[in-house]
């Protein structure tokens, strides 16, 4: 048997890419955010390190990394360590499940395989085990906060738990109306619907699920105008004011992976994913390269995403915590519940 | 492809073993929380145990058992926990042996 | 390669066997639901490897994304990290006879169930040792055959299953709610 014969090896080589594209893309992201936060307020940004500062994300790791490690006295030395560990780990595990192209039809002699796809592993409910994993992330959250001993980390902890925990219920219920017009809950059909039916964006239940998707994702992902978690003024930074050196360099890489897969999974799922614009897609028919075309769609509409979060993380200020549990619990939740009502309505006329 | 597949009887005795597990948490601990995850533990040990026959018997049924456990156990998990909370309120301890009003 | 399926199986039961003891025996009781939901991720692996991903992933979701977080949260809520902490030793002798004989007569249901079976089909050498794997795929544990069974045959259970967590949910806020009337 040949080495490329193995499903194995094909598994490893995917995850390793995948790895270090997704690290590598968390440090530019955050190079993005900071250029993009310079030019909303009217200032440069960080131009210091390479020309239009291309070699910060890497100076900020070497910092991180040279910075000296050091450890609270009265901390849960286990747990405290496990924190950061956890973050990161759940947020590169959602990767697992994201398709990003659909499957590339090569000659055989190319790689000794007919059709290959960039999708680690596709789970039958894909959907559910992504919800399923971002559940985790919590965890990092409150062990952080648990474990430092500390007033400000346990109250940052606690506020994003019930924050998250909230908003999980109407995200939960918001891809309903996706999955109820596809009929799967596998995210690669998803998409493979959209090419038939069109954007679900463009639907009107499609489109109430949407807004309620982008809401919650925001207190989801702790961003501004929902970051009551960290809240500078407020509370220090929360959860991870007792963190320092590489431990708090972790945290933000989660932070960052989270926030790309947020808006990639977007992209994905109301905005067709890799189908191409109806006069591409005659053009591109039988040609085996004709799906990274695709790929480079989707990659804009994600990057769109990406943005999107940077220009609110900008333009809005901070909600005050009782309004944002009332926004969750009063007006979100009823909002999705009869969004999964109006699918209904939706897919019987139709 | 073949692989060879996991035996019954390995299932059955881990689900034992887990069970029994929980009944000694049950009856040893104090912390009325701790029991609770105890009990927590029994009823995760017999889900497995579904499905391991539903697997053995190829048929949904114990799948679908498992799925109306899940449902039930999470109204329970907030139930006994609102009652932990009242009784932490009451009694300002989550200790069984120092809750003792009816005993007079 | 064969029967890695055996390596994983042994791999999952030693997380959950030493979890669980984990539970029970650990001091501080946030420790003891983390152990619980190492318990319930190894659980769900173990779900994947019996072949049912859909309740792999229930499980994840609904045990440790939702059920745990709870139990933490009050642990927090109720700050039990300044109290003193039981000593395990002191009950454990006790009731240690107690489960022996349980745990001695569960055994004995066991034997007596396998025994039955036994009569019925031949699981002398487990369940069907060799199965093909790909033909396998139809039978459990995917989300559509699921959802067949339940909106068709277990349709009434369902719905009375949301009722049960309607009345939970209302349930649990009305006794957690503050108490006007306090107790003396």
């Amino acid at each position: 048997m040949e080495w490329y014969e193995s499903e194995i090896i094909w598994v490893l080589i995917k995850i390793l890419l995948l790895f270090f594209v997704i690290i590598t893309g968390a440090g530019y992201y955050t190079l993005m955010e900071r250029k993009g936060a310079g030019y909303f307020q009217l200032r440069y940004g960080p131009n210091r390190a390479g020309i239009f500062g291309i070699f910060q994300p890497l100076a900020d790791g070497i910092k991180f990394l040279l910075k000296q490690e050091t450890l609270p006295k009265n901390v849960d030395i286990y747990l405290f360590l496990a924190a950061p560990a956890i973050s990161v780990i759940t947020a590169v595990l959602l990767w697992s499940s994201i398709p990003f192209t659909p499957l590339i039809k090569l000659p055989v002699e190319v790689l000794g395989k007919s059709e290959v796809n960039l999708q680690v592993l596709n789970p039958n409910s894909g959907l559910l085990f992504l919800f399923a994993i971002s559940s985790l992330s919590v965890y990092g959250i409150l062990l952080a906060g648990w474990s430092s001993n500390n007033k400000y980390s346990l109250l940052g902890a606690v506020r994003s738990t019930a924050q998250m925990i909230s908003y999980e219920l109407s995200l939960s219920l918001s891809i309903i109306g996706v999955i109820l017009m596809t009929g799967h809950l596998d995210i690669y059909r998803i998409v493979e619907a959209q090419s038939k039916y069109g954007w679900f964006l463009l639907t009107i239940p499609g489109f109430l699920s949407f807004f309620i998707f982008i809401v919650s994702v925001f207190a989801e992902t702790n961003r501004l105008p929902f970051d009551l978690a960290e809240a500078e003024s407020e509370l220090i930074v929360g959860y991870h004011t007792e963190y320092g050196a590489f431990k708090f360099a972790l945290f933000m890489v989660a932070e960052y992976i989270n926030l790309i897969t947020i808006s990639f999974l977007t992209a994905l799922l109301f905005f067709g994913g890799w189908n191409v614009p109806f006069f591409l897609r005659e053009m591109l028919e039988g040609l085996w390269w004709g799906p990274l075309v695709g790929v480079l769609f989707f990659v804009v509409k994600g990057l769109f995403f990406a943005f999107l979060f940077i220009w609110v993380r900008w333009s809005l200020p901070r909600f005050r915590y009782d309004q944002l549990m009332n926004i969750g619990w009063k007006y979100l939740l009823p909002l999705a519940i009869f969004q999964i009502f109006l699918s209904g309505i939706y897919l019987y006329i139709k | 492809m073949i692989i060879s597949e996991i035996p019954m009887s390995y299932v059955l005795i881990l689900t034992l073993l887990i069970f029994s597990i929980g009944i000694v948490g049950v009856l040893t601990r104090k912390n009325i929380i701790v029991i609770f995850m105890s009990v927590e533990l029994m009823l995760n040990s017999v889900n497995l145990l579904f499905v391991g026959y539903a697997r053995m018997w190829k048929n949904l049924e114990g799948e679908m058992a498992v799925f109306f456990v899940m449902a039930v156990a999470a109204a329970e998990a907030a139930v006994g926990l609102a009652l932990v909370i009242s009784i932490f309120r009451t009694f300002h301890t989550v200790d069984i042996t120092k809750i003792r009003e009816m005993k007079g | 390669m064969e029967n890695i399926k055996e390596i994983l199986f042994f791999l999952f039961a030693f997380i959950m066997t030493g979890s669980s003891v984990g539970v029970i025996m650990h001091k501080n009781p946030v420790k003891s639901a983390l152990f619980l939901v190492v318990f319930f991720v190894s659980l769900a692996s173990m779900f994947g490897l019996l072949g049912s991903e859909f309740l792999a992933v229930l499980q994840v979701l609904v045990y440790v994304g939702a059920i745990m977080v709870l139990f933490l949260f009050v642990i927090m809520l109720i700050a039990v990290r300044d109290e003193n902490f039981e000593n395990i030793g002191s009950r454990f002798g006790k009731t240690m006879v107690v489960s022996l004989l349980i745990t001695a007569f569960l055994i004995q249901m066991t034997a007596l169930v396998s025994v039955h079976f036994k009569n019925k089909i031949d699981t002398s050498a487990g369940y069907e040792r060799t199965i093909d794997a790909s033909a396998n795929i139809k039978i459990t544990g995917h989300a559509e055959n699921i959802s067949f069974q339940l909106f068709e045959k277990y349709l009434l259970p369902f719905e009375v299953i949301s009722l049960v967590l309607l009345v939970g949910v209302i349930g649990a806020v009305v006794i957690a709610k503050k108490n006007r009337r306090k107790l003396e």
